[in-house]
């Protein structure tokens, strides 16, 4: 393996497994700290940086075509579609 | 001659007579392991064909009861499970299938200029979810059926129907993988198989009506897969989703339930109307009136109607913010779908037109769909919705257009590739005294539906108040006339199988690739990759009719 | 750097429209994932809205050491993933296989953890059907039931999951190496991204929820 390679191949996954393990790590402490506020919302918060490094590092999601990523957004803006009239519904009942 | 004229010629000379995809290739197994878009789309043509004979049987025995108003055949139980298996077959193994399966599946590589999908073991594996999904559902049949209706809804399906819920609800959780497959396969293979020079705007209105029902396929089918495997699990497991004792909300399960059902009529008819913008355009000799706008409509359809679910649960307790957002939604989403009507009439203008069986068929689809759609616009309207929710009017609206509207597309387009698929012709007079059957038949079945609804008659019941008994007996009456015109083609189409006139590469004159390879195509389609350099629909000179001429400028002529 | 020559399954004759085709069928499908599991995400979701102290009632009772142990192994899982399909792209035959290995195992070892927090959470009478169920809010009730379900259609996936990586694991062995199908690798690796990123969102919601102060 040259070191270019060694890099790509297995430097940059544990650089992102590295920060995915903090990441929740921060979650977790946080969720069981005493009068922490904001739970809810670090939690998500933590999980949707989490998702970020598994779609930019492991899945390289910013060198994907423009094909797949109109693909991944049209799952994202139909599923707002759902939850938007759903919960707007419910929450104006 | 042009290039293009030609590879035509080439293509559909060269190719030897007898020898095409039906001749490659004749044992059973050479067609239950075939990855052959054609043979996949027949091996789906027939198991569609089947299963519409079962869900027509169940509509028998519904109009049969409904001839008078006291119980005659069949108990409340019995009826429930009749119009359930009549609406769940109907949908999911005949109509939501119907055009793409089939003529989608036969017509789309061949329109694009292509040899195949873009992943042809998946297009088998979906024909044996759709085959599994099937089975699953017969056995529900036969173990005594479902009586929830097509709708599942809950509290009742999961907590106190007695019959067996777990079985259809698998059956369609499957057989929407089918769809889902079918639908991915599709958008990839319009994407990254088109043939060169075939732009997206050279694309016939088929290929976008395919494209654009795949996407509602894609993305609609696994909400659906998620409240049936809901249901599954509350009733299978006995653990409280929607339950309404321990907090749960059964009209979650109705939001999740129409996301999907209300694209899926999407489904159903976006594929109609590729079908009939083909036929009107060949048969009246003209070019698309609007091609543009017709692509947009269907996108625009194809998305909007995502956000309308909500129309079918006004009466169900949903805030009425949300009635009123649905509605007017709903309202928005007629516009595209007038655009369309409008433009199959502008390119009927100064068209020469045929009146051929498939033409009858289109020229049908187009008023009854037109009914269907106004009927549905006053719908949108939440007070007469209130009105006539759970009426007949209801049924006679939907009717006239997955019915009125689809199925008759869907045998035009049947009826209009027949000679490609098959190479065979059929009988003319057979087809068109089909189609006119068909057309009276079926407004005499459910035109009195508009009005018994609106009388107030309600849907799901099998006994009724005798005042109705008169739209009733007509709407039984024109059923016989129905089922005379669904069951003529099988006659007449299966007799020109055997003894009908070979069919040559294009017997319609009509425009589009799928016509420029023989009848029936070889196995790979095209001999030669095609290349298009043309618009679509060049069915004459751009800025005149066909058959334009001003007498007034020709020379005189003496005598007649 | 030597990109092996992958193998073309029909109709593709073109190596780069084969890997679009199959990059942009995984996603079409992913995407219907999101959607589904969107769905399911609903449910939760108004759970939480409509009854929050029933649903926190319900999630205080979860087993967080269990959910973490999890998500480190799955994590790890992807990792590995990730590195077998980076060398397979590069014809680093004996990396892309340790990755797959260990890829495979650590799935196995999820589900074998799963396995166990299931049978606490069964002896804790924290499956919310009929009398025996533990707790008294409705909301907990409908949170344990979400429990379930999620859990269980998560570890489907999962299960597929491994089939995919199992048969690319055997196809390595039959063929000296997966460099040459390099494509499936990657599209194998998206999916198995996917259930990670599924488990990403699913832990704290179900684990880190209602605990602490």
């Amino acid at each position: 393996m040259t070191k270019e390679q060694k890099r790509y191949v297995v430097r940059a996954p544990l650089i992102g497994l590295a920060a995915l393990i903090g990441l929740v790590s921060l979650s977790a402490g946080w969720a069981y700290a005493p009068f922490a506020p904001a739970k809810l919302e670090v939690s998500l918060a933590c999980a949707a940086l989490m998702l970020a490094v598994v779609l930019v590092v492991f899945m390289e999601f910013r060198r994907a075509g423009a094909l797949v990523r109109v693909t991944a957004l049209a799952g994202c803006v139909w599923l707002s579609f759902l939850f938007l009239q759903t919960l707007g519904e419910i929450a104006s009942r | 001659m042009t290039a293009i004229d030609l590879e035509r010629a080439a293509n559909a000379s060269l190719a030897p007579r007898l020898a095409s995809y039906l001749t490659e290739g004749t044992t059973v197994r050479s067609w239950l392991l075939t990855t052959d878009h054609k043979r996949i789309a027949l091996l789906y043509f027939a198991s569609i064909t089947v299963f519409f004979f079962v869900g027509g049987a169940a509509a028998v025995g519904i109009r049969l009861e409904l001839f008078t108003p006291r119980a005659d055949f069949f108990s409340s139980d019995t009826y429930n499970r009749l119009f359930t298996m009549h609406g769940v077959v109907m949908v999911w193994f005949f109509l939501v299938p119907s055009i793409p399966a089939t003529l989608g599946n036969f017509l789309l590589p061949l329109m694009i200029g292509a040899h195949e999908v873009a992943f042809p073991k998946l297009n088998l594996v979906s024909w044996y979810l759709y085959i599994g999904g099937g089975l699953f559902t017969v056995l529900c049949l036969f173990l005594g059926g479902v009586d929830t209706g097509w709708t599942f809804y809950t509290p009742f399906s999961t907590m106190f129907s007695n019959s067996y819920v777990l079985l259809a609800a698998l059956g369609v959780f499957v057989v929407g993988f089918s769809s889902i497959a079918t639908g991915v396969n599709f958008i990839a293979t319009v994407h990254l198989m088109r043939a060169e020079g075939m732009t997206w705007m050279r694309l016939p209105l088929f290929v976008w009506a395919m494209y654009a029902t795949s996407l509602v396929m894609a993305l609609a089918t696994p909400v659906l897969a998620m409240a049936l495997l809901l249901i599954i699990a509350e009733r299978g497991l006995g653990i409280p989703i929607f339950d309404p004792t321990v907090g749960g909300d059964p009209l979650l399960f109705q939001h999740l339930f129409w996301f999907y059902s209300h694209p899926a009529v999407y489904i159903m008819i976006l594929p109609a109307m590729g079908v009939v913008s083909e036929i009107i355009a060949c048969e009246a000799r003209r070019r698309i009136f609007g091609y543009q706008a017709m692509v947009y409509a269907m996108l625009v359809i194809a998305v909007l109607g995502f956000l309308v679910w909500g129309h079918h649960m006004f009466v169900s307790g949903q805030s009425p913010l949300a009635s009123m957002i649905f509605s007017f939604l709903s309202f928005v989403i007629a516009v595209p779908s007038a655009i369309k009507v409008f433009n199959w009439t502008g390119t009927l203008y100064r068209g020469q037109i045929r009146f051929s069986a498939p033409m009858l068929y289109a020229l049908g689809f187009v008023g009854l769909f037109t009914l269907g759609g106004l009927t549905g616009l006053m719908l949108a309207a939440v007070p007469v919705d209130v009105h006539v929710s759970d009426t007949y009017f209801v049924v006679a609206h939907f009717h006239y257009i997955m019915v009125g509207g689809a199925v008759s597309a869907f045998f035009g387009g049947l009826h209009f590739w027949w000679p490609k698929i098959t190479g065979r012709m059929y009988s003319e007079v057979f087809a068109r005294f089909a189609a006119v059957a068909l057309f009276f038949g079926f407004n005499f079945t459910f035109f009195p539906q508009f009005i018994v609804g609106y009388l107030g008659m309600p849907r799901r019941y099998h006994e009724y108040v005798p005042e109705f008994q008169v739209w009733n007996v007509m709407s039984s009456t024109g059923a016989v006339t129905l089922a005379i015109a669904y069951l003529m083609p099988l006659v007449y189409l299966g007799w020109s199988l055997l003894y009908g006139e070979r069919a040559s590469a294009n017997p319609h004159d009509a425009t589009g690739l799928e016509w420029s390879t023989a009848s029936p195509p070889p196995a790979h389609n095209f001999l030669t990759p095609p290349r298009v350099d043309a618009e679509p629909y060049a069915y004459h000179d751009d800025a005149k009719a066909p058959g334009y001429e001003n007498k007034a400028e020709h020379p005189q002529r003496a005598g007649a | 750097m030597s990109r092996p020559a992958a193998i073309l399954n029909a109709p593709w004759d073109d190596q780069a429209r084969q890997r679009e085709a199959m990059r942009f069928g995984v996603w079409l499908f992913l995407a219907g994932e999101i959607l589904f599991f969107g769905g399911l995400l609903l449910v939760y979701a108004v759970a939480r809205y409509v009854d929050p102290e029933g649903s926190l009632a319900g999630a205080r009772e979860t087993d967080a050491a269990y959910g973490f142990a999890n998500t480190i192994i799955l994590l790890t899982s992807s990792c590995a993933m990730t590195i077998a399909e980076r060398a397979a792209k590069q014809g680093l035959e004996r990396v892309a296989s340790a990755g797959l290995w260990i890829a495979f195992t650590l799935g196995a070892a999820f589900l074998a953890v799963k396995g166990f927090e299931y049978r606490q959470d069964l002896q804790e009478n924290l499956f919310p059907s009929g009398r025996a169920f533990r707790l008294d809010q409705a909301g907990a009730a409908r949170f344990w039931a979400f429990y379930w379900v999620a859990t269980l259609v998560h570890m489907a996936h999962l299960i597929a999951g491994l089939g995919l990586i199992g048969r690319l694991i055997a196809l390595g062995r039959l063929e000296r190496g997966v460099g040459r199908r390099w494509m499936a690798v990657e599209v194998t690796s998206f999916y198995w991204h996917f259930v990670d990123a599924i488990w990403i969102i699913l832990f704290p919601l179900l684990y880190l929820a209602g605990k602490g102060g």
